[in-house]
């Protein structure tokens, strides 16, 4: 199961550990896609750990926005707009897009220099906008998944 | 369990069994493997089991789907290939227990020995047992065509590629042994619907239902409007045979003209549904110890 996202072709992709995929939309501007996960009880307390990820000790992270949407198919998604400082300084516009996916959850985010970020944003945001879930896996979700090959061979 | 195989050394291992032809381990081996997991799809089986550091060209038979003589669903393919220049072949059976699988494993290097090997692979999968019982099952049918499935236990859930902007799903439930009958079934779980906010506005049915496979149901249908004040059309197919019920239904909140092809996809799922396969063994002892008996 995954989360899929339209992007334009001149963006790469790259697998990180524990099953993410970092789409470079710019330089200095990405997307991490996290594999989707079993929708967690504490969907906050999940929330909150993602918003945070990776940032230097140092470094200070201010809220600034918050939006309840949907994606274009209309699932619903919220969008959590973070600045990163260091020493007053913005070092890094943050997106978190998580979405909430039946009993799974997924999650997006986007890392941009203040510089770039601009150039890029509406095209993330977009791209963002276009996320649905692929919930297809090797394993068998019912019997004629066993007995055929269909089209897994 | 499989039966013993006379003639063939047995090779107890920690979790499965090798079993070795008489002419040697040059001549074919077999693997029974009685538990695995995860439930893979067939393609992922054969490419998990199939790999050979010696085996190479291979080409994939046709799948034999059947049902045990416990009336379980099995598969079994045989995969020709080359090991070390000449001809080698391999027969895969596969036993699907509800959450695992038994594993047949044939390996042959003599040509003369393949039909053998391939006859002793069907058997021996065909006579696999494991004593599973009457219980919930899941059953054949055919999914609709580019919908995503989602398992949760024993029931799958079928949502269209453009869900949730068309709210539709199919909803297949296990085959499940009971003697209420169908219409007491259809009303209970609308009951339990209205109880968690489903405000029924109609109902109607049964109409009957009947499949050239020999199957038989009643159709329900009813509307109503959900929790959020979202008007929901819901039918309800439920197949009964011997002992089990097949219950499946669709729900929809889509616009009216889009629901006519959303039925369509849902009867055409319900016209491919197969009764889970009968034992056909009867009252016959089970073999499972005959290597005991000499």
């Amino acid at each position: 199961v995954r989360l899929v996202l339209r992007s334009p072709a001149s963006w790469g992709t790259e697998p990180l550990e524990g099953g993410r995929v970092r789409v470079s939309a710019a330089p200095s501007v990405s997307l991490d896609i996290d594999p989707l996960v079993p929708r967690p009880d504490d969907l906050e307390a999940w929330v909150r750990q993602l918003l945070v990820r990776d940032v230097p000790p140092a470094w200070v992270v201010d809220a600034h926005d918050k939006q309840e949407r949907t994606t274009e198919v209309g699932w619903p998604m919220a969008l959590y707009f973070l600045r990163l400082r260091h020493e007053q300084v913005v070092e890094e516009i943050r997106v978190c897009a998580i979405y909430r996916l039946l009993a799974h959850a997924g999650a997006v985010i986007v890392r941009a220099a203040p510089a770039a970020w601009p150039g890029s944003e509406a095209e993330v945001l977009a791209s963002l906008y276009s996320a649905r879930p692929e919930w297809g896996s090797p394993e068998a979700v019912c019997v004629a998944d066993l007995l055929s090959l269909g089209g897994d061979a | 369990m499989i039966q013993h195989v006379h003639g063939w050394g047995q090779i107890p291992g920690v979790d499965s069994h090798r079993l070795v032809h008489p002419g040697g381990t040059k001549v074919a081996t077999l693997l029974y493997r009685e538990r695995n997991r995860p439930l893979l799809k067939l393609g992922a089986l054969i490419d998990r089991w199939s790999r050979h550091p010696r085996f190479t060209e291979p080409r994939l038979g046709h799948p034999d789907a059947f049902a045990t003589a416990e009336g379980e669903h099995a598969v079994t393919v045989s995969i020709a290939g080359v090991v070390d220049g000449k001809p080698a072949q391999q027969d895969l059976g596969f036993v699907f227990g509800d959450d695992f699988y038994a594993l047949v494993h044939g390996i042959c290097f003599v040509e003369a020995e393949f039909t053998r090997l391939r006859t002793l692979v069907r058997g021996l999968v065909f006579h696999d047992e494991h004593v599973l019982g009457v219980r919930r099952r899941r059953y054949l049918y055919t999914p609709p065509p580019r919908w995503q499935g989602l398992a949760n236990g024993f029931q799958t859930d079928w949502y269209p590629t453009d869900y949730p902007a068309n709210p539709t799903s199919i909803s297949v439930l296990p085959a499940t042994p009971t003697e209420v009958p169908t219409a007491e079934l259809f009303a209970a779980r609308i009951q339990q619907d209205v109880s968690r906010g489903f405000g029924l506005e109609s109902a109607s049915g049964p109409r009957e239902l009947s499949l050239p496979n020999g199957l038989t149901g009643l159709c329900y249908a009813a509307v109503g409007l959900s929790p959020y004040g979202r008007r929901f059309f819901r039918k309800m197919t439920i197949f009964r045979a011997g002992r089990y019920v097949y219950p499946l239904f669709v729900d929809t909140a889509a616009a009216d003209e889009e629901r006519g092809e959303i039925e369509r996809v849902f009867d055409d799922v319900c016209a491919s549904v197969q009764a889970v396969p009968q034992a056909t063994i009867g009252s016959t002892p089970s073999q499972a110890l005959s290597h005991w008996l000499g």
